[in-house]
């Protein structure tokens, strides 16, 4: 087993894989790629030139953005716009993204940020590569939006809120991937409805066959509480932490 | 905002694991030597005494003191031949101490970084005035920002942009106290 952790999409990735080391190369890589490609912060990024200049003219991206950009806009359609990756502001969002011919076009000026899912797609394409190269065990974790190759893994455990050093079993899923939204540590979580933000003095943990869906949902159920007609079409499982380290699964 | 309603959630059996601290070693010095520089015979070590004066305009300049003392620092060698510079540092998170290595080349320029070791803590070394000293003057010049510190998982985020600010203050040292004049 290979074991290889890099600063990349502003986290640190970790990757554990029974794979040759070119197949660990490859997996950073593409991280590294998503990250070029999808950083609001990176002016030279899509996300950057569609944030620029989308709203004058179709922007050309990435076969990779473009494909986050579509999941992400079917998550917020399944939300209600509770998960948007269209930053609040001159009552801008999701529905001003189009999406046609590999472009990207928005509808007024808008800031994007795939913050909220690009991590999730990124673990995602690792995974999808290491098991290519063969991998049949091991993980991708990138700060806590984990996934697991293979069938079997092991226990996930979650950090307790506020309480670093306590963490909670989760119990054992069908599902390798794994997400979690906290407001341990002092983040906020925000509501891209309104554009408010506030501390959350618990967590939740969403449990998916993809990261992808894991990341973007955890923020969804964060502020609408956990939605069974959601969870049951994207085919993915929720938990909350509270405070005291009481797990909860969802009522009824 | 995101309040716990206790109506929409039942609670369940967890095994609670107190007080578990994470860690793991990715690589030893000698493993990251061999990957970040494959071609490099040998690695030989620098002895690096800076200057008070030259601390302070290594930290101006990169805008990013120094969590642990002074980098370990070699030189990658083929024959007479210098391939780069091979540095391991230590920076502090929120939580953790994390050792990384970087591979700077003789033109100054990034070839690699990677994690030897992370380990978090249990608590104890808040007391050390180096954990603490990380919070000093951490207000208005680390704006909540979209993407790193609203809505993504915490924890690593902050470790990540110390090692980002470490590397960067490494770049500014291999500039001033370590390339050729």
């Amino acid at each position: 087993m290979i074991r290889r952790a890099r600063p990349l999409l502003g986290t640190i990735v970790a990757i554990a894989a029974d794979a040759a080391p070119a197949a660990v190369e490859a997996a950073f890589a593409a991280i590294a790629r998503v990250h070029a490609c999808m950083s609001a912060q990176r002016p030279d990024s899509d996300i950057g030139r569609v944030n620029r200049g989308a709203h004058r003219h179709p922007v050309a991206v990435d076969p990779w953005t473009f494909e986050v950009l579509e999941r992400a806009l079917d998550v917020s359609e399944a939300t209600a716009g509770a998960f948007d990756v269209v930053v609040p502001g001159n009552g801008a969002r999701h529905t001003d993204i189009v999406l046609e011919n590999g472009a990207v076009r928005l509808r007024r000026p808008a800031q994007v940020d795939v913050g909220g899912i690009a991590k999730g797609f990124a673990v995602d394409v690792a995974v999808d590569l290491l098991q290519r190269w063969g991998a049949g065990a091991g993980s991708v974790n990138a700060g806590g939006d984990l996934r697991f190759l293979g069938a079997k893994h092991p226990a996930v455990n979650v950090r307790v809120p506020g309480q670093p050093a306590q963490s909670v079993q989760l119990p054992l899923l069908p599902y390798p991937a794994y997400a979690t939204s906290s407001g341990a540590f002092g983040a906020r979580l925000y509501d891209p409805r309104t554009g408010a933000s506030g501390a959350m003095e618990w967590s939740v943990t969403v449990a998916a066959t993809t990261c992808l869906v894991a990341d973007a949902l955890t923020k969804a159920t964060a502020l609408l509480g956990p939605v069974s007609s959601l969870l049951k079409r994207f085919d993915a499982a929720a938990f909350a932490l509270d405070a005291n380290g009481r797990l909860h699964a969802p009522a009824g | 905002m995101p309040r716990f309603d206790a109506a929409l959630w039942i609670p369940v059996a967890a095994a609670s694991m107190p007080g578990v601290a994470f860690a793991t070693q990715y690589l030893t010095v000698e493993q990251a030597q061999r990957q970040l520089y494959p071609a490099a015979e040998r690695f030989a070590p620098v002895a690096l005494r800076l200057s008070p004066e030259l601390r302070a305009r290594i930290e101006a300049e990169a805008g990013a003191q120094a969590d642990a003392g002074e980098p370990r620092i070699w030189q990658a060698l083929r024959g007479d031949t210098l391939l780069g510079s091979f540095m391991v540092d230590e920076v502090i998170g929120k939580h953790e101490l994390i050792t990384y290595a970087v591979a700077i080349d003789p033109h100054g320029t990034v070839r690699g970084v990677e994690i030897l070791d992370y380990r978090e803590t249990r608590g104890g070394e808040v007391r050390d005035p180096r954990w603490r000293a990380q919070f000093v003057g951490k207000g208005p010049r680390d704006p909540v920002r979209l993407g790193e510190d609203i809505q993504n998982l915490s924890g690593a985020t902050l470790s990540c942009r110390h090692i980002t600010d470490g590397v960067r203050r490494l770049l500014v040292l291999h500039r001033l106290a370590l390339k050729a004049p």
